[in-house]
C-alpha cells in the first residue's frame, strides 16, 4: 500500500499543441550521468514513437497501430469516447452495467461464444469502465489478429440485447458492487472523498461503478438508446499492438469496420467548469470493515498534461511513493502512526484531483497523524523536495516507462486512450521528457497554490464496533 | 511490477474479471471455421463466421544459461527483450515451510532483512539506494522459498547485485527495527482477520488440508496470526537466516539485457565470499485427503458477501497426472470459457468473480480450490453449485470440444507469457522452486496439446470426489450457519480471535438453503 496505485498520465487538449511535436528535448535533472539524448527511458519512447501509424477511416473509425516484433502476440484495444462522466443523474452505473452487455453476445456471435472463441484460440480478453471511457480488448497469439477485429466489429455493429441478458448482468454487477464498495473496507470513504472534492461537478462527482439504487432502477430501453448513440466508430479509437503487418492490417480493419455506421449528431460533452473551493470539507464515516482509522486527503488539481499537474505528480511520489518516501519513513516507519500510506493523481482529461490515503495503526492517533501530514506539506510548500528526492522520483519514472513499454497490452490500451482524449496517440511517448524538464521550484509552487488547507478534503474513517457474535 | 504497470494500464475500476468455465452452457467447437456445404451456390458472408484459425507460432522460452559459484549459489541467466533492463531474483529455497515451531518466522526474517538496514546501509540507507535506482527492493516468502527482487536499467546492474548480497549476506538485525517491523506486521494480520475474507478462508483453508495427527506439517500454515508474530524474537530470525539463507539453498536468476560472463562476473564478486550450511528440512509427511464433507464457516458479522471456497488435495506438482489434471482445472474454472464462469457466473448470477485453481507447491500434495463470491442471501445456494461443479468433475467426461479449448488456451496462451522480462525471470525463478528442466515449458506446451477428454477424466476422478472435501465460507455466520447445515456438521470459526473454534452445528439435511428472513435483517 505505501506504492502509489495509481500514476497517470492524461490531461486535456489544452496543453495538446505545446506539448506535442516540436518539444524541445527533455531537460534532465535527473542523476543518471547520461545527458537526455541518451537517456535509455527516453530512447525508449522516441523509439515507440516512430513505431506508431495513425489513420483514420471514412466512418470516423480512428485506427492507431504499433508494429512491434518483439513477441509473437498482438494486442487490440477498442476505446469508447464513453465513460460514467457522461451518466445522468438517475443513472448512475450505466455506462459499467452496459459495459457487461457487450460480452452477452452479437448478430454473429452467440452467448458465451466471445469467451469460448479468443480462449480456444490461447488469448485473453475483458474491458474495463472508467470516469472517461470504456474499453474492450483482447490480447491473441500473432496469427489470431483477425479474430479480435471480426469479434470486435460485430458488436460494435449489432450488438444482441435480450431481457434475459440484461436481467442476468444487472445481477452480476450488484455482485460486483457488493464485492467493490459493500464488502470492502475503506471504499465508501473513497467514494464519499470525491464527492467532497467535486463537489457541484457530476460528471467526477459520482464513481463509475454507480449506486445500488440506480443499478436496481436501470430499463432495457436504455441499453439500445446508449449503444445507438456512443457505440458508433466516430466514437472510438482501434489500437492494435505487437507483432503484425500494418497494411494487412489494414485490410482486415476496412473489411470489418468499414461499414459501420457513423453518427453523425455524436452529442457534444461539454460539462462546464468544476466549482472552485474555497473552504476546507471534513467529514467522518464510520466503517464496519475497518479495523484502524484512515484519513483520506483529496484536492482539486490542474488539469492533466498541463505543467502544475505535472509537478504535483511529482511532488505525491516524493510524499509517497516508495517506502523511502518522506510520510511512509515518518508516519510508517518513525512514528508507527500508520501502517500504509499512498497517494495517486486521477488523471483525469478534465478537472483533476490528488488523493493522500493514510490507514493508521491500531493505536494511532488520527490527530497526530494529520499535525505530522500537514507539517510534511509544509515543509514540502517552503522548501520543496530535495534535488535527491527529485532525481528518485524521475528514477522510478524512468522505470515505470520503460518497463512498461514492454506489454503489447499495455500500449495498445494507452495509446488508444492519448488517442481518444488528445487526438494523437504520439503524445503518450513525449510523457516522460514533460515530467523530467519539472524543477524543484515548480514542484514547490505548485504544492504552494495547490495543497492548502482551504482546498482541502478530508474523509476520516473510523472502525465501527463490530456486531455481536453467533 | 505492478508499480511498473500502473502508469501504462490504469485498469479501471470496474475490470470486467476472467473467471473460470460452464457446465451446462453449450460449448461451440469455436476454433473450426464452419465448413459451407458443397453445391450450395449462396454466396458466404464474410462477416457471418469467424476468421480461420491462423499458424501459432511456435516459440520456445529463452534459452537459460546456468553458472554455479564455488560456495554453490546457482546462476540462472537468460538474454530477452529488446530494452536495456535487468530483472534480478534473488531465490532462498526456503519458504513459509520452514517456520518450525516459530509460525511466521520466515516470514518475519525475510522482511527485516530490508527493514533492518544490510551492510552499509541503515535501514532508511538501504531502502533509498533501491528506489534512487528507480526500483522498489521487494521481498516475498511464500510456501516454499522467499524471493529478494529488483527491476533496474541495464547500466544498474552493478549496484543492484551489490543491494541483494548486502541483504542477503549481511542483515544488520536492528532490535529497535525488530520490534516496530513485528508491531506492524501484527497490525497488518489483525487487519486481514477483519476485512478480508479470502484472506480468512484461506487460512482455515490451509490448516484444515494439511492437518497431520501428531506433527506439524509444512503447509499448514497460510499466513501467521497476531497472537503467533508476538511470540516472534529477533534470535528466531537471525537462527532462520543463519539456517535457511546459504548459497547452496539459494538461486540468482538474472533476465533481460544480460550477458552472462559479466553476470557471473559480478556475482562472484559480489556473492563470491557468502557462506553458510543448511539446516535441518521441514516436515512434509504426507497428508490425507479430506475424508468426508467438512464445513467450516468463518465469520464476519455484517458481511455483505461471503467468500467460499471448496477444496480438496491433489498430486504431488511432479506426477504424471500434472498436465491432464492441469487441462481438467482449466475446463472447470480456468478462465472465462471454464464452467464455474460460464454456469455460476454467466448462466446463474450467483457471483462476479468464481474460479478453480491448482495451487503449486514443491514438496506435498497440492490444494484443488473452487472459489466463488456471492452475496450473504445467496451462500449456501452458490456453495451447492460449487460441490455439483466438484462432483461432475469426478463423475463424468468432459466434453472433447472442452478439453481441446482448455488444451488449446494452456499451450496458445503461454506465448503472452513471454513478452515481459520480469514474467521471464518469475517463470525461470519458479522452475528453480519446482526443481523442474530448463526447457519444461517448451515440454509442457507439447504434452498438454496432446492432451484428450480421456487422459483428463482419468486424471480428475481420484481427486474430484463426492464426499471427500472442504468447504470454507467466510461470511455472516448470524444469517448462512444454518442454511450452511445442509451440507454437513458447521464448525463456526472467529478469525479476530486467532481463529477459535466458537461453536458446531449439526448436519440438517433437512435445512433451507435461503437465508431465514430474521436472520438476514441487519
Amino acid at each position: 500500500m505505501n506504492t502509489r496505485s495509481k500514476l497517470g498520465l492524461l490531461g486535456t487538449l489544452m496543453v495538446l499543441a505545446s506539448a506535442a511535436f516540436g518539444a524541445e528535448p527533455a531537460q534532465d535533472t535527473g542523476n543518471r550521468s547520461t545527458g537526455p539524448a541518451a537517456d535509455p527511458a527516453v530512447l525508449a519512447l522516441l523509439k515507440l514513437r516512430l513505431s506508431i501509424q495513425r489513420v483514420t477511416l471514412e466512418n470516423g473509425l480512428r485506427v492507431v497501430l504499433n508494429v512491434d516484433r518483439a513477441s509473437p502476440t498482438v494486442a487490440v484495444s477498442v476505446t469508447y469516447n464513453i465513460g460514467s462522466k457522461r451518466e445522468q443523474k438517475g443513472r448512475s452505473g450505466f455506462a459499467h452495467l452496459f459495459e457487461h452487455m457487450m460480452f452477452q453476445g452479437s448478430r454473429h456471435v452467440k452467448k458465451g461464444e466471445h469467451f469460448t472463441l479468443i480462449t480456444a484460440r490461447g488469448g485473453t480478453l475483458n474491458g474495463t469502465t472508467s470516469e472517461d471511457r470504456t474499453n474492450y480488448f483482447e490480447t491473441l497469439p500473432m496469427n489470431e489478429l483477425a479474430l479480435a477485429l471480426w469479434l470486435e466489429s460485430d458488436r460494435m455493429r449489432w450488438l444482441d440485447v435480450t431481457p434475459e441478458n440484461f436481467e442476468n448482468q444487472r445481477s452480476v454487477v450488484e455482485e460486483e458492487f457488493r464485492m467493490r464498495v459493500e464488502n470492502a473496507a475503506y471504499q465508501r470513504a473513497l467514494i464519499r472523498l470525491d464527492e467532497l472534492v467535486y463537489e457541484g461537478y457530476w460528471p467526477y462527482a459520482h464513481p463509475a461503478i454507480g449506486s445500488m439504487q440506480d443499478l436496481q432502477a436501470a430499463k432495457l430501453p436504455w441499453v439500445r438508446e446508449f449503444f445507438d448513440t456512443y457505440y458508433v466508430p466516430n466514437n472510438a479509437v482501434l489500437s492494435i499492438a505487437g507483432d503484425f503487418d500494418a497494411d494487412q492490417a489494414m485490410v482486415l480493419i476496412r473489411r470489418y469496420f468499414g461499414a459501420a455506421k457513423a453518427r453523425p449528431d455524436l452529442p457534444l460533452y461539454s460539462p462546464g467548469p468544476a466549482p472552485e473551493q474555497s473552504a476546507e470539507r471534513r467529514e467522518r464515516m464510520m466503517d464496519q470493515y475497518a479495523k484502524t482509522p484512515g484519513l483520506l486527503y483529496g484536492w482539486r488539481i490542474p488539469d492533466t498534461r498541463t505543467p502544475e499537474h505535472y509537478a504535483l505528480d511529482l511532488a505525491s511520489m516524493v510524499l509517497a511513493d516508495g517506502e523511502s518516501s518522506r510520510l511512509y519513513q515518518s508516519l510508517v516507519r518513525k512514528l508507527a502512526l500508520a501502517r500504509s500510506v499512498s497517494a495517486w493523481t486521477a488523471d483525469h482529461p478534465g478537472p483533476d484531483s490528488l488523493t493522500l490515503m493514510v490507514l493508521c495503526t491500531e493505536t494511532g492517533d488520527a490527530v497526530a497523524v494529520e499535525r505530522e501530514l500537514r507539517q510534511e506539506l509544509e515543509r514540502l510548500a517552503a522548501t520543496g523536495p530535495r534535488p535527491e528526492e527529485l532525481d528518485k522520483a524521475k528514477n522510478r519514472l524512468r522505470s515505470q516507462f520503460i518497463f512498461g513499454v514492454q506489454s503489447n497490452l499495455h500500449r495498445a490500451v494507452r495509446l488508444g486512450e492519448f488517442e481518444a482524449f488528445y487526438g494523437d496517440a504520439r503524445l503518450l511517448t513525449l510523457e516522460l521528457s514533460q515530467y523530467l524538464r519539472v524543477s524543484g521550484e515548480e514542484v514547490k509552487k505548485a504544492v504552494v497554490r495547490f495543497l492548502t488547507v482551504p482546498r482541502t478534503n478530508l474523509v476520516e474513517v473510523r472502525p465501527a464496533a463490530q456486531k455481536a457474535k453467533p | 511490477m505492478m508499480a511498473h504497470f500502473s502508469r501504462w494500464l490504469w485498469l479501471g475500476f470496474l475490470l470486467l474479471s476472467c473467471g473460470p468455465g460452464a457446465a451446462r452452457a453449450p460449448v461451440k467447437p469455436a476454433a473450426k471455421p464452419r465448413a459451407s456445404a458443397p453445391g450450395l451456390v449462396a454466396p458466404r458472408d464474410p462477416l457471418a463466421e469467424p476468421p480461420p484459425r491462423g499458424l501459432t507460432p511456435d516459440a520456445p522460452f529463452p534459452a537459460i544459461v546456468d553458472r554455479e559459484l564455488d560456495n554453490g549459489l546457482r546462476l540462472k541467466l537468460v538474454r530477452h527483450g529488446s530494452y536495456p533492463i535487468v530483472e534480478l531474483r534473488l531465490l532462498v529455497l526456503s519458504g513459509k515451510a520452514t517456520d518450525g515451531a516459530g509460525v511466521g518466522t520466515a516470514a518475519l526474517a525475510a522482511q527485516m532483512l530490508k527493514a533492518g538496514g544490510a551492510g552499509k546501509w541503515d535501514s532508511r540507507q538501504l531502502l533509498e539506494r533501491a528506489e534512487s535506482m528507480g526500483s522498489s527492493l521487494q521481498i516475498d516468502t511464500d510456501m516454499d522459498s522467499t524471493e529478494i527482487s529488483l527491476s533496474v536499467l541495464k547500466t544498474d546492474l552493478e549496484p543492484a547485485l551489490e543491494v541483494l548480497a548486502a541483504v542477503a549476506m549481511k542483515p544488520r538485525f536492528s532490535v529497535v527495527e525488530f520490534s516496530k517491523l513485528r508491531q506492524r506486521e501484527i497490525e497488518r494480520a489483525s487487519s486481514l482477520a477483519r476485512t478480508s475474507g479470502r484472506w480468512t478462508a484461506t487460512m482455515v483453508l490451509y490448516g484444515e488440508l494439511y492437518e497431520l495427527p501428531m506433527s506439524v506439517h509444512g503447509y499448514a500454515h497460510y499466513d501467521v496470526t497476531p497472537k503467533q508474530l508476538s511470540k516472534l524474537t529477533l534470535a528466531d530470525c537471525r537462527r532462520w537466516h543463519a539456517k535457511q539463507m546459504v548459497p547452496q539453498n539459494a538461486v540468482l536468476v538474472a533476465a533481460g539485457d544480460v550477458d552472462p560472463a559479466l553476470v557471473e562476473r559480478a556475482a562472484q564478486r559480489y556473492f563470491g565470499p557468502w557462506k553458510g550450511e543448511l539446516g535441518e528440512p521441514p516436515n512434509f509427511t504426507r497428508p490425507t485427503p479430506p475424508e468426508k464433507l467438512s464445513v467450516f464457516l468463518v465469520d464476519r458479522p455484517g458481511s455483505a458477501q461471503s467468500e467460499i471456497f471448496v477444496a480438496t488435495l491433489g498430486p504431488e506438482r511432479h506426477s504424471e497426472q500434472w498436465v491432464p489434471l492441469r487441462a481438467a482445472d482449466q475446463v472447470l474454472g480456468g478462465g472465462v470459457a471454464g464452467r464455474l464462469f460460464l454456469d455460476v457466473r454467466e448462466r446463474s448470477s450467483l457471483a462476479y468473480s468464481t474460479g478453480s485453481q491448482l495451487v503449486e507447491l514443491a514438496h506435498a500434495p497440492v490444494p484443488i480450490l473452487l472459489s466463488a463470491g456471492t452475496q450473504t442471501p445467496k451462500t449456501a445456494h452458490a456453495v451447492k453449485a460449487l460441490l455439483e461443479h466438484f462432483e461432475k468433475m469426478g463423475a463424468f467426461p468432459p466434453g472433447p470440444e472442452e478439453v481441446e479449448i482448455a488444451a488449446r488456451y494452456l499451450s496458445d496462451s503461454f506465448l503472452l507469457r513471454l513478452e515481459s522480462t520480469g514474467t521471464i525471470a518469475d517463470l525461470t525463478a519458479h522452475l528453480a522452486v519446482l526443481g523442474l528442466s530448463n526447457n519444461y515449458y517448451d515440454e509442457y506446451r507439447k504434452a498438454v496439446r496432446s492432451v484428450d477428454a480421456a487422459a483428463v477424466f482419468e486424471a480428475a476422478k481420484p481427486y474430484f470426489r463426492a464426499g471427500h472435501v472442504l468447504v470454507v465460507v467466510t461470511g455472516d455466520a448470524k444469517s448462512i450457519a444454518k442454511p450452511l447445515t445442509f451440507f454437513g456438521p458447521v464448525q463456526v470459526i472467529d478469525p479476530e480471535n486467532e481463529f477459535a473454534r466458537m461453536k458446531l452445528l449439526p448436519y440438517d439435511p433437512k435445512a433451507e438453503l435461503d437465508v431465514p428472513a430474521a436472520a438476514s435483517k441487519p
